[in-house]
């Protein structure tokens, strides 16, 4: 059953008062609930209310007492004075605090008191962390934090109320800083890293969860000062791996308001998995200028057709198509679930197009691989291709998912085509950091069960490669006539 | 070893393919909570399959246990019909959440937290697929193939085994 699409609040006076006042909600705002003026009766002063009960259909939630406070009616001036919020005024919980987050769309309200109950299962959570791991944690934010303190003094002294520098002079000083201090950053982080992976070393999975989780409850105000590390923690498109992060990725800028946050931001991003997505990039379009160039020669055939699969904001595009006469002998269609990540392809397309004034022939589709499959006639919806590549996606399924998804982007090439896979090796250097501190895990494989998942693929001529730096494996699928 | 069983979508089978599992799984020399772990993995799974599979058809439930050196991959398949695309969408933004995060407890708790709110309506919690992953150890996953079989996975890490080893 979803949530009614109408709610009310059923308000019982204080004191001796007869009778119920029945209220709409319009609006749930984190710890208070916006709602209407009474139906048929003059508007609500300030009151409390000895229960208030929110209605839905059958079934009803109890807020115990509450305060109303009607909205202010505060002119509104300028552009920058917030909106009224919509109704008439707010209810208030009274002697508890309430989250309305979950209200609208899932019918759900959270009293705090609920969530102090289960407080006492996280507190618990860390007698299974060894003494040597709590040593370590301690040492690593002890050292991070005077690193901080230091770097710290030096943005506070350029925005101190009496001396504050030009933005252009603060702008020196702190490139300056960064000059000066990135490498013992790097070198203090980067030995911390090795100690942490030689720590953790034998681990299996449990001692892992339960040691990450420790570790970053501990480094969590560290983490949010890197906006890269920020948004490898709180997901907040629901998983891991998105757009935003690719983007950042392949920028690999120093980036924050302070020289410790930009420290905190850039170092993941000088990590050899972060170099490897940023050879992947290179690597593919090099792949796919080659097949362009051998395939469809200036004036000659038919474009060559590719899929990207999981295609991110699909920046590889723009290093593929360097030039009009390219975009002529190429015709891309682009798969993502993520909307975002498609407006961020269509805009990365758009600017191709408008820096190298060629027309360029995309199409987009919106659709999961993991119900993709579901599709009967995927080759008569999609076409076929010449060329198929997923970068950023194998790493995230298992074996069963996997070759089902291989085997189906397998049909769609036509004879002659190619297929390639990118997926992290078990190997990969960084893996203890994106655990632990980015909280971004990924499914690994070898070379042998890479070549596994297409051992049933018919016709198919099945190798591996790996980029510069040994972390990215390849799978690469060419399609021999089989009739 | 591979165990392979087919059942009919009713309570009552799932009583009989737990304990067929649990047999199957001791007699593999798997660790008594081990098995336990997993025979919870292999229960959340058939009570799902019988809950939202669309059987109009006739359709049964397959389910598949491959205990490996390294792994026991569980598997369960079961028809969803031609429609079912919301609940199939809302399946594959859970699973990625919970695959989201190092440690699966990040979404229990999570789930402990709306199941001890207050509702207005009776929508799954998805606290069943988050026990798989948390206190089941396994990493989930599912696809749905061009005969609307819905085909959900559950990947465990042997105990014992170095995770980041292979």
């Amino acid at each position: 059953m979803n949530v009614p699409a109408t709610l009310e609040v059923h308000l019982t006076p204080t004191g001796d008062a007869a009778g119920t006042t029945v209220l709409s909600v319009v609006g749930a705002l984190p710890h208070s609930l916006l709602v209407g003026p009474p139906a048929g009766a003059a508007a609500l002063a300030p009151s409390d209310w000895a229960r208030a009960v929110i209605v839905g259909g059958e079934n009803q939630i109890d807020l115990g007492g509450v305060r109303y406070l009607p909205h202010v009616d505060a002119p509104h001036r300028r552009a920058s004075d917030p909106p009224r919020p919509p109704g008439a005024g707010r209810l208030v919980p009274l002697g508890s605090v309430i989250d309305f987050r979950g209200l609208l769309d899932k019918g759900l309200v959270v009293p705090l008191a609920q969530r102090a109950l289960q407080l006492p299962l996280i507190l618990r959570r860390k007698d299974a962390v060894t003494p040597r791991f709590r040593e370590y944690t301690s040492d690593v934010g002890y050292d991070l934090q005077v690193f901080r303190s230091m770097l710290d003094e030096v943005d506070r002294n350029l925005v101190a109320d009496r001396v504050a520098e030009p933005r252009d002079v603060a702008e020196l000083v702190r490139g300056a800083a960064l000059d000066s201090q990135w490498q013992a950053f790097c070198a203090l982080f980067d030995r911390r890293l090795v100690e942490l992976a030689d720590l953790v070393g034998g681990f299996d999975k449990h001692e892992h969860e339960v040691h990450g989780f420790y570790f970053r409850k501990h480094m969590w105000d560290l983490i949010l000062s890197s906006q890269f590390l920020a948004r490898t923690n709180l997901k907040p498109r629901g998983y891991a791996g998105d757009s935003e992060m690719m983007r950042m990725v392949y920028e690999d800028r120093f980036v924050g308001p302070t020289v410790f946050a930009r420290f905190m931001h850039r170092h993941p991003l000088r990590s050899a998995a972060a170099q490897a997505v940023r050879n992947r990039r290179s690597l593919l379009a090099g792949m796919i200028r080659g097949r362009i160039d051998a395939q469809a020669p200036k004036g000659e055939r038919q474009a060559v057709r590719v899929l990207s699969v999981a295609c991110g904001p699909a920046r590889e595009l723009g290093d593929i198509v360097a030039d009009a006469g390219v975009s002529s002998r190429v015709r891309f269609t682009l798969l993502d679930q993520d909307e975002s990540a498609l407006a961020e392809a269509t805009a990365e397309v758009e600017a191709v197009k408008g820096r190298t004034g060629a027309t360029l022939d995309v199409r987009y589709v919106r659709e999961s691989v993991r119900t993709m499959l579901r599709i009967h006639d995927l080759r008569g919806l999609w076409g076929s291709f010449d060329f198929v590549y997923s970068m950023g996606l194998f790493d995230y399924l298992t074996a069963p998912v996997a070759r089902a998804v291989l085997a189906r982007l397998y049909q769609l090439l036509d004879d002659g085509g190619e297929l390639i896979v990118g997926n992290f090796h078990i190997s990969n250097q960084t893996r203890v950091y994106m655990d632990y501190w980015m909280d971004w895990v990924l499914f690994y494989r070898t070379e042998r069960e890479m070549l596994e998942l297409a051992a049933d693929l018919p016709g198919a001529k099945a190798s591996v490669m790996f980029e510069e730096t040994g972390s990215q494996l390849f799978l690469r699928v060419e399609k021999r006539s089989t009739g | 070893m591979t165990l392979n069983v087919d059942i009919e979508p009713i309570w009552s089978e799932i009583d009989a393919l737990g304990h067929r599992a649990r047999t199957y799984l001791e007699a593999q020399g798997l660790e008594r909570h081990t098995v336990d772990a997993l025979t919870m993995v292999l229960r959340e799974l058939a009570e799902n399959a019988t809950k939202y599979g669309v059987f109009d058809g006739g359709g049964r439930i397959a389910v598949s246990l491959q205990v490996t050196p390294r792994d026991v991959v569980i598997e369960v398949r079961n028809p969803v019909g031609e429609g079912n695309d919301e609940h199939l969408r809302r399946l594959d933004r859970m699973i990625q959440r919970i695959r989201g995060y190092q440690d699966p407890f990040e979404v229990y708790f999570d789930r402990l937290r709306e199941v001890s709110g207050q509702r207005l309506d009776s929508r799954e919690s998805g606290l069943g697929l988050v026990r798989i992953a948390y206190e089941g150890q396994s990493v989930l996953d599912f696809y749905v193939d061009d005969h609307d079989t819905l085909a959900v996975s559950a990947m465990f890490r042997r105990p014992g085994k170095d995770d980041h080893a292979n």
